[in-house]
């Protein structure tokens, strides 16, 4: 990267401090701090809840996952919309009018002490590692491709975000949120016209959108009827609906930032915009994915995006083998190529898999050669376009989108760790008395806490790919469950605080039973918790009363 | 006589058109989808 890329970067991350420092000059109370003082307008309020979703990894795995299988990830977003009109019609006046700081506060109005402090710790638990890995993810990918050590990496990225979380709070966030977000759309824009342009150099896009299909990256649609299927029409439809109803109306990441909004339309306004603009925005990046196939369709690929062992291998015993897959790889990109040009359907599909079979052999040649089993290559693909095609000061843009990703995902989550364990713990079961100044300092305290507490986790968590692959799989465990509790507290009038305690342990011990014995997909998880939270709930407080 | 304000944080009016705008882009979008997976297979 030249310097003027690495003075982009700093002078971007010096200005989300800056301006989220200032940003605490309006949070000298606590509801300034964790709500804004439910100030805040629909626009800034929906982009702040879009941008905790983009996570770095979002930006990096999400288009390498479409330039290896296409666009059909976006099927994971389409229970999404009709779950924030679901939520628009019920938990966003509940929750406005209740003037809760968090969710789970109004758990223990609706039932005891005992479901509000199970689902508030559930969530604790679960965000707390989570938020580790949100660092630690995209940590693992920058320090690869700009030669960092993790640890810096993971200072760099959490350090800032820390400092205007805990300083300038839910209002820093909202705001930095609403830059990053700015920063993410013009760097994938600009992205994705250098990409269109490196490919109609060569062929038309209309040819170039031929040969996409014919790969089956255009197939976005899977309308099978298999629960073993991740990402189906009705997986995405119907798990995705229960996954978007728990993520956006009981966690309180997301809860704390439409309680932030000036009123009830204007908290709805904020989760509509994503009920609009989710899924086009997911299309851009799967779309900026497959226009990066294309791009090295035509445009030389590296064998592997991950050039983490090159020297390693280079130097070693395999070096030999490695050299001659190289050449044979060289080899088959022309034969791609020009089939591609000459738009020879299945000479180009033949040269396609014959490299993807090399590619195969190489990863395996890396992990033999180095005993690294969890070698991934797939998160690398876009890094590298961006950092070896770009030209200057966009790769600095991009590198600068990539980190705004990692902390605009993460500072949210702070923040509601931070809110959830002082309204739900520190004030509710230890110091209930104190005067405001005193809790707006222990807020601060505990956001730096949580900060200091995720920087270590994820430090140790970036050294241990398979628990990042654990904490990402189980960490939506709860989801379902705590849905349940929710359903059961709203929109039933029977349930009992005994019924809904004993339907969350019951739907958790299914969830888990059932994701550890059985093949179904993670995202009918969320349907089965939720439904067996109710029926248990309700049966519990029929004989319960 | 005048009657209180409302509180404008209680504000609170119907939005049926907006949902309904919401589910007819969700289902052209997927049959859009579905349609371009058609034509480029």
């Amino acid at each position: 990267m030249s310097w003027i890329d690495w003075a982009i970067v700093v002078a971007y991350l010096l200005w989300i401090v800056i301006d989220g420092i200032r940003r605490s000059k309006n949070t000298n109370k606590v509801e300034g701090y964790f709500l804004a003082n439910r100030s805040l307008p629909w626009w800034a309020v929906g982009l702040s809840v879009m941008a905790t979703q983009i996570s770095a990894i979002t930006l990096v795995g999400t288009t390498g996952q479409a330039y290896a299988t296409g666009l059909r990830f976006v099927q994971f977003y389409f229970g999404l919309p009709i779950a924030m009109v679901i939520l628009s019609l019920t938990v966003v006046p509940f929750f406005t009018r209740a003037r809760v700081y968090t969710a789970y506060e109004y758990l223990e109005r609706r039932f005891d002490v005992r479901t509000r402090t199970a689902t508030s710790l559930l969530f604790l638990v679960g965000r707390a590692f989570s938020l580790g890995v949100t660092l630690a993810a995209p940590a693992v990918v920058i320090s690869a491709i700009l030669g960092w050590s993790i640890p810096t990496t993971v200072l760099l990225l959490s350090v800032p975000m820390v400092i205007y979380t805990s300083f300038g709070g839910v209002q820093a966030v909202a705001w930095t949120d609403v830059k990053q977000m700015a920063i993410i759309v013009i760097g994938l824009f600009a992205a994705i016209g250098i990409l269109i342009f490196g490919i109609t150099r060569d062929v038309g896009f209309a040819q170039a959108l031929r040969l996409a299909g014919a790969t089956g990256r255009m197939q976005a649609i899977d309308t099978r009827v298999d629960l073993t299927q991740t990402y189906t029409l009705w997986s995405g439809l119907l798990g995705g609906l229960f996954l978007s109803l728990s993520y956006f109306g009981c966690d309180q990441s997301q809860v704390q930032r439409y309680l932030t909004a000036k009123s009830i339309d204007e908290a709805r306004h904020s989760l509509l915009l994503s009920a609009f603009v989710k899924i086009p925005f997911q299309l851009l990046i799967l779309g900026a994915g497959v226009l990066t196939f294309l791009f090295y369709v035509f445009q030389t690929p590296p064998m592997l995006f991950n050039r983490a062992y090159d020297a390693q291998i280079a130097g070693g015993p395999h070096a030999a083998e490695y050299a001659a897959l190289q050449h044979e790889f060289d080899a088959g990109v022309a034969v791609r190529r020009q089939a591609g040009i000459d738009e020879n359907r299945e000479q180009f599909l033949a040269a396609d898999r014959k490299l993807q079979d090399i590619r195969a052999r190489a990863v395996a040649v890396v992990k033999e050669a180095t005993g690294d089993e969890r070698y991934n290559d797939v998160n690398y693909v876009f890094p590298t376009f961006i950092t070896t095609r770009l030209p200057v000061g966009l790769v600095g843009l991009m590198i600068a989108a990539i980190f705004g990703a990692a902390m605009s995902a993460s500072s949210g989550e702070l923040s509601a760790l931070s809110s959830a364990t002082i309204i739900d713990f520190y004030r509710r079961h230890f110091v209930k008395n104190a005067d405001d100044a005193h809790y707006l300092r222990v807020s601060k305290i505990a956001t730096l806490g949580w900060g200091l507490f995720a920087c270590v986790v994820s430090i140790y968590a970036a050294n241990q790919g398979s628990l990042i692959e654990v904490v990402n799989r189980y960490g939506s465990f709860f989801y379902g469950s705590i849905l349940g509790v929710f359903i059961l507290a709203i929109l039933t009038k029977r349930a009992t605080g005994t019924g809904a305690f004993w339907g969350l342990v019951a739907g958790m011990v299914v969830v888990l039973t059932v994701a550890f014995t059985t093949p179904i997909a993670f995202l009918w998880h969320n349907l089965i918790g939720a439904v067996v939270v109710v029926v248990v709930g309700l049966a519990i407080s029929t004989y319960s009363r | 006589m005048i009657s209180p304000p409302q509180d404008d944080h209680e504000r609170d009016t119907p939005m049926t058109g907006t949902y309904v705008a919401v589910v007819i882009l969700e289902a052209t979008i997927i049959a859009l989808l579905y349609v371009l997976g058609r034509i480029y297979s």
